[in-house]
């Protein structure tokens, strides 16, 4: 509803709800033409007051949203500023999987080189363990590929201080 | 609007605050730098397997106050680890190193040197934060204690003189 309407409507309800309040009080000699200025007072004032309602909502809505935009926005510097970097995983905490990692503890180190050894020295290597053993490629196993094996093992940086 | 714009301002401000904060200005010392001391120093390698047959170690050492520079490794006690250990070259003049060594043969127990450290220490004495991982045959680890002591020929298990 315009507020400047010259000529402004209330709500079918409200209307209704007026003409009753009005019938039920009885008074004699309201005519018509009183009904029609009272109506249209009561949606002047209704108008006003619905468009006053709808622009403090809106502001309170505004001023909300923008709230909450400058918080974020602060919070995302803030964050991007004071969050730690992040620290690697110790390089030493390899995957299981690893070949290298012989008894499968999750780090390379020198107990991994020493069971190369029992079984580079015992003959108990098996054709998979050639394939995935052979550090140093020269199509076989034995004490140079225990040397690296252990090289690696002590590699700085696998060190965890 | 308005509270937006103010918001953006106030957050803009902020960083290019944090951003743009004078930097102190370089102090011009001109007093003499203090006389550094530097000392070279020997550190014994001594783990303390117990009963249990020492057929692996490994040893990590760092000296947190950042004094000592690593230039020499040397081997332990007569016996499977009288050989200077695995060590990563990367280690000398550094503060840092991970030492290792195994055997495959008769492993020694009880107190062993494994090993001997040279340090140059400047500024102070070094002090060394450490780890260990210790073996049996087969690769079995068990609980070894590591003691990083200053050489003394009497002191030290095995000392070569």
């Amino acid at each position: 509803m315009n507020p400047h309407d010259p000529n402004p409507q209330i709500p079918p309800r409200l209307e209704r709800q007026l003409r009753d309040a009005y019938r039920s009080l009885d008074f004699p000699g309201t005519d018509a033409a009183f009904d029609r200025d009272m109506l249209a007072m009561a949606a002047k004032v209704g108008v006003a007051a619905g468009n006053r309602r709808k622009h403090a909502h809106r502001r309170f809505r505004r001023n909300l949203l923008t709230g909450l935009a400058a918080a974020l926005a602060a919070g995302t510097i803030t964050a991007w500023f004071a969050w730690p970097s992040s620290k690697p995983a110790p390089a030493n905490a390899v995957a299981s999987a690893n070949p290298r990692d012989l008894n499968a503890d999750g780090r390379i180190d020198m107990l991994d080189a020493l069971l190369l050894a029992e079984r580079v020295d015992g003959g108990q290597l098996a054709k998979q363990d050639v394939q995935q053993l052979d550090l140093n490629a020269d199509d076989r196993v034995d004490s140079r590929d225990v040397k690296m094996l252990a090289a690696d093992a002590v590699s700085l940086q696998r060190g965890t201080l | 609007m308005k509270a937006l714009v103010a918001s953006i301002l106030l957050v803009a401000a902020a960083v290019v605050a944090g951003a743009w904060s004078p930097q102190p200005e370089p102090r011009v010392d001109n007093t003499m730098p203090a006389a550094t001391t530097t000392e070279f120093l020997a550190y014994d390698v001594v783990i303390d397997a117990g009963s249990e047959p020492l057929s692996a170690w490994q040893v990590e050492v760092k000296d947190t106050l950042k004094h000592a520079r690593i230039v020499g490794i040397e081997g332990g006690q007569p016996g499977p680890y009288s050989g200077a250990p695995h060590y990563d070259p990367k280690a000398i003049q550094g503060e840092h190193v991970i030492i290792g060594a195994f055997t495959t043969k008769d492993a020694p127990t009880g107190k062993v040197r494994v090993a001997r450290l040279h340090v140059m220490a400047e500024g102070g004495t070094p002090s060394f934060t450490t780890t260990i991982t210790a073996a049996a045959p087969g690769g079995r680890a068990f609980n070894a204690t590591l003691t990083i002591q200053p050489h003394t020929p009497d002191a030290a298990p095995g000392a070569k003189p």
